[in-house]
C-alpha cells in the first residue's frame, strides 16, 4: 500500500485538509480546492459550479444538512481525487460565499482510501492500493 | 424536475414490500415505476440510467426517513 502525503492548506488563517481536485463535467473541466469533509456522506458542490460546468442533472433527493433538510440535484460528473479518476453523482448544496470552499469530498470517495488526519503535523496521510 | 406526487405515490404504494426487503438501500424512482434499487446512490443511479436512459430520478432511503445524504 502506498502512501500521498499533503500538509493542510492555510486559508483566511485557518489550516484546512483541502486536496486540489479536478472536475469535470461534459464540455469543461475546473481545478478546485476541496476539503475533505468526513461529515458529508456525498461529495458535494456548489450550484455555481455545478452550472459553470454545465453538470447534468440526474435526480432529487433529500439531504439532511447541519440546520434543515432540503431537496438537492444530484449531478453527474468526473472527478480526479489523488489523481484517480471517479464517475460519480455529486450533490449541489449551498455553501456560504463568504467560506472559500467550492466542493466537500464526502465518504463516497473516501471510502476507497486509507486516510489519517495528522493534527500536530498539519497533514493529511492517504494509503491506497491504487496508486 | 419536481418531485411531485408521482414519486410520493410510487414510494408509499410500494413501502410495505420495499421496506420489508430493502430496509437501509436507496430507490430510484421515475414515471410512476421503481427504476433500481442499491445498496447506495452511485450504484442505484448507474442502474437505474442504464434501464431509464435520459430520464430524471427521484431517490431516496427506504425506511422511515426517506434522507439518503447527509452533510453534517
Amino acid at each position: 500500500m502506498r502512501t500521498k502525503r499533503v500538509k493542510y492548506k492555510r486559508i483566511n488563517s485557518n489550516f484546512l485538509p483541502v486536496i486540489k481536485i479536478k472536475i469535470s463535467g461534459p464540455k469543461k473541466a475546473k481545478e478546485v480546492d476541496a476539503l475533505l469533509d468526513t461529515g458529508a456522506s456525498t461529495t458535494t458542490i456548489t450550484p455555481e459550479l455545478c452550472e459553470e460546468l454545465s453538470l447534468e442533472k440526474i435526480a432529487e433527493t433529500p439531504v439532511v444538512t447541519a440546520s434543515n433538510t432540503e431537496i438537492v440535484g444530484l449531478y453527474k460528473s468526473k472527478i480526479i481525487f489523488v489523481g484517480i479518476p471517479f464517475e460519480t453523482y455529486v450533490a449541489s448544496c449551498k455553501i456560504p460565499k463568504e467560506h472559500p470552499i467550492r466542493v466537500l469530498i464526502g465518504r463516497d470517495l473516501m471510502q476507497f482510501f486509507k486516510i489519517v488526519f495528522d493534527g500536530p503535523k498539519v497533514t493529511i496521510e492517504i494509503k491506497s492500493d491504487l496508486f | 424536475m419536481k418531485i411531485g406526487k408521482i414519486e410520493m405515490k410510487t414510494y408509499n404504494k410500494s413501502s410495505h414490500e420495499l421496506e420489508r426487503n430493502h430496509l437501509g438501500k436507496v430507490v430510484a424512482i421515475t414515471d410512476g415505476k421503481i427504476a433500481a434499487i442499491g445498496k447506495d446512490i452511485n450504484s442505484t443511479l448507474k442502474l437505474a440510467e442504464k434501464r431509464y436512459p435520459r430520464k430524471t430520478f427521484y431517490v431516496r432511503k427506504i425506511g422511515k426517513n426517506p434522507e439518503a445524504i447527509f452533510i453534517l
